[in-house]
């Protein structure tokens, strides 16, 4: 299944990746996110198996989320991995400024379905 | 008295039903290579011999021969998995305390099963990604993609909308070239549906 990283869960895979397995409160202070985003991203990332608990209740990265977080560093390859894309703010922000209508129009334009409307 | 044997039959069917519900949970497929494959159905039949063994191992108990037999046999098949992964002892060792119990067994046993399947389905991906690549330019992967998206009614509508976002800004990224774009739509379109 397609899974998108939300940029919440993209700083959580890097300060992952940074300072190894860590417990919620490190990950708060190394992402700069609230206790409660931070809980929320690491269920999110647990159900798609890029992060998992170790009983001693510390998070660290799969392989895939060793992958994944690499993506999400700056410059990263970008490249997918199994099915998992990267959200960034910029992709958030059009999303939620962007009505429906207008993305469909822009759709639209960069995928050339009005040529071949105009072309028939 | 003892419940009839057949009813293991029934705690079977049940516990087959269990994993391989969890299987479909876990294993999104977009081809049907994988329903071939031996480790998938091998497992669901190994879940089934041991809720089977389970329904023996309790049938002869005082406390559940007043049970109904039907509800005695489902439940066996629906709970096996927790009476398997009960912890009869617990190690210390080095400080850490290890539990012991069959858990361990079937756990290492499914991960090893699912690393399998894993690859086969990966492998099915790519072999689908491949194609879908090979056959379409990126106009026509990007029509699929955009479909895919309208048409999953498990995606809530603000999920569609950060999705066909993430399409405009993959078909417009000036970082992308036309390959690495294609890739992306087409690994997307392999990746199956939404769970």
């Amino acid at each position: 299944m397609p899974y998108f990283v939300r940029p919440v869960e993209s700083k959580v895979l890097v300060a992952l990746r940074k300072h190894g397995d860590s417990p919620v409160e490190a990950l708060v202070a190394h992402s700069g996110l609230s206790p409660e985003d931070v809980r929320k991203a690491l269920s999110a990332l647990q159900r798609r198996g890029l992060v998992v608990e170790s009983s001693t209740a510390r998070y660290t990265l799969t392989d895939d989320g060793l992958k994944t977080s690499l993506n999400a560093a700056p410059g990263g390859a970008r490249e997918p991995v199994t099915g998992i894309f990267l959200l960034d703010d910029e992709i958030e922000e059009t999303a939620s400024a962007t009505s429906e209508d207008e993305l469909n129009r822009a759709l639209d334009d960069a995928l050339g379905a009005r040529d071949d409307v105009s072309d028939q | 008295m003892q419940h009839s044997a057949w009813f293991s039959v029934l705690s079977a069917a049940v516990a087959g039903g269990v994993t391989l519900f969890d299987m479909d949970r876990t294993f999104v497929v977009s081809g049907y290579q994988v329903y071939r494959s031996a480790w998938w159905w091998g497992f669901i039949v190994v879940n089934c011999g041991i809720a089977a063994a389970v329904f023996f191992g309790l049938r002869p108990l005082g406390t559940f021969q007043e049970w109904n037999s039907w509800l005695f046999a489902a439940g066996v098949g629906v709970c096996y998995l927790a009476i398997v992964r009960l912890k009869f002892a617990t190690v210390s060792y080095q400080n850490s305390e290890i539990p012991v119990g069959l858990d361990t067994f079937y756990e290492s046993g499914r991960q090893f099963v699912f690393k399998r399947i894993n690859e086969a389905v990966k492998a099915d991906r790519a072999r689908l990604a491949k194609k879908l690549i090979d056959d379409n330019d990126l106009k026509s992967l990007g029509s699929q993609v955009r479909m895919d998206i309208h048409l999953d009614a498990l995606l809530t509508p603000e999920e569609k909308k950060t999705r066909q976002a993430w399409l405009l800004k993959v078909v417009q990224d000036p970082d992308f070239d036309e390959e690495q774009k294609k890739m992306t739509l087409a690994v997307y379109l392999a990746s199956g549906t939404q769970a």
